[in-house]
């Protein structure tokens, strides 16, 4: 019975440590390749697509949308080398998960394999907890806003990926970012496509490797959101940057 | 021995089951279907299609008086927010044009050019009338405040003995600011700064009174700074 306990042991032993490395052997394997990427974006991507600093000063741009009785007004300033960006939210809904309006400027093309950074930083929200910034790739600018496919990074809440079908959305989560909502604080985000996976990094930590499945190319998009009971939230960006093969 | 048996097999059984090969922490990477059960979310449509405020050319309008006109129909009343059957009991100040009105010893509050009340404003038609007024607000805490937020401005209108509250009408704030070429309410104010802004509102027209609600706030948790509700200075009726 002795000799039982201790084969049953061992047995149990070995599958725990094989289980075990098997599961963080995907981990690392993403996670190297990720690093080795970020480091050698410069190689891996030679060309520079955008890079913009925001150092010229734009007029400021207003616009207001209106639909199921929620109101939506966004202010958008290119001063002082940073856009600012202000979504006011009036009326909506405390079941609504959250509202958004982008702003075009990374609409400056399509990829399917890029390097993407921008600083962002949730400047004001209101009430607290209720304001946060996405950045995300979607096909949208191929295939159109019905049926689009989309990965986003949402500061201070989650990595998602959701599809558009018939106006709904089916969205998975990805990777828990609530640890990422320190108001004021800049966030260096990196957002690398290669060989149809994206590589999500904040302030240079790999976060997540994740295979969206988008055959089309990708463009890119950034905004303020605001949240369930929320009434406002300003994101700055600064230093927008894509790299392309 | 089958007892000892039994018990290390119920110990294996609950060490594979928490183990970490056993726990997807998160989305497994390189799979085509994420595996976890998705959560349905119905938003709205998406705003990038937002309609754009149109281009404004046209220089500014001046704020110079005009007649009074006859009174006219009040028309429907738009955004109607709040009804106050029991208003708050909050002393309304007076304030003359270019007077300074305290906030405590937070905030000053100045109406600076005499508020108008006009249909359309800096290339926009109000719902009713837009009640517009250009205020200096001075920063007198020892904080510099990344702008203030929407919620810090609150006009009430007296309309038949009933006191209706309106929000700050953002886009039309922004747009007359911008032309004007003064400062936006998202405008840093440095400790002892001052903003120069304008404060638009779209309200139903005609009241015996109106008054503003000043709280600023910085963050919502820490309340406002202070409160004061001060008397909207006479108005300059253009239609």
């Amino acid at each position: 019975m002795k000799r039982h306990f201790w084969i049953l042991s061992v047995i149990l032993l070995l599958f725990m440590i094989f289980g075990a490395s098997a599961q963080s052997e995907g981990d690392d394997q993403s996670r190297q390749t990720g690093d080795n990427l970020l480091k050698n974006s410069e190689k891996v991507f030679p060309r520079l697509l955008i890079n913009e600093d925001f150092s010229e000063n734009l007029p400021l741009d207003v616009y207001e949308d209106e639909s199921n009785g929620i109101k939506i007004t966004s202010v958008i300033q290119q001063k002082n080398g940073v856009i600012k960006a202000t979504n006011y939210v009036d009326g909506l809904s405390k079941d609504i998960e959250g509202l958004s309006a982008f702003y075009s400027e990374t609409y400056y093309g399509t990829l399917s394999e890029f390097h993407l950074h921008v600083e962002v930083s949730i400047l004001n929200e209101f009430p607290d907890s209720t304001g946060s910034c996405f950045i995300e790739y979607t096909n949208e600018a191929v295939v159109g806003e019905n049926s689009r496919q989309t990965v986003e990074l949402i500061l201070g809440s989650r990595i998602d990926t959701y599809q558009t079908k018939s106006g709904s959305r089916v969205l998975t989560t990805l990777y828990d970012l609530s640890g990422t909502h320190e108001v004021g604080k800049i966030y260096n985000i990196d957002i690398i496509r290669y060989g149809g996976i994206g590589y999500f990094f904040i302030d240079g930590v790999f976060l997540i490797a994740y295979q969206d499945n988008i055959k089309e190319n990708l463009s890119w998009m950034t905004g303020p959101i605001v949240g369930i009971g929320g009434e406002q939230t300003t994101c700055i960006f600064d230093k927008i940057w894509v790299r392309r093969k | 021995m089958k007892r000892k048996l039994i018990v290390l097999i119920l110990i294996a059984a609950v060490l594979v089951a928490f183990s970490p090969a056993s726990q997807n922490f998160r989305e497994p990477y390189r799979k085509s279907t994420p595996k976890s059960a998705p959560t349905k979310n119905v938003l709205p449509p998406p705003l990038i299609k937002s309609t754009a405020i149109p281009d404004f050319t046209e220089t500014p309008e001046t704020l110079e008086p005009v007649q009074i006109p006859e009174a006219t129909e009040i028309p429907k009343v738009p955004e109607i927010l709040e009804i106050t059957e029991t208003p708050e009991i909050m002393e309304i100040l007076p304030a003359q044009l270019g007077q300074k009105i305290n906030c405590g010893n937070k905030f000053q509050f100045t109406f600076y050019y005499q508020p108008l009340m006009s249909k359309s404003n800096s290339g926009q038609v109000a719902k009713g009338k837009f009640l517009v007024a250009r205020v200096l607000i001075t920063n007198l805490t020892d904080r510099t405040l990344e702008g203030l937020p929407a919620r810090s401005f609150r006009l009430h209108g007296i309309i038949d003995g009933v006191d209706q509250e309106y929000k700050l009408h953002i886009a039309n704030s922004f747009i007359t600011s911008d032309r004007w070429d003064v400062g936006l309410i998202t405008d840093k104010i440095q400790a002892g700064g001052m903003l120069d802004t304008f404060l638009v509102f779209d309200v139903p027209g005609k009241a015996d009174n109106w008054y503003l609600k000043f709280e600023p706030i910085a963050k919502s948790s820490e309340g406002p700074f202070c409160r004061v509700a001060i008397q909207v200075p006479k108005i300059n009726y253009v239609d």
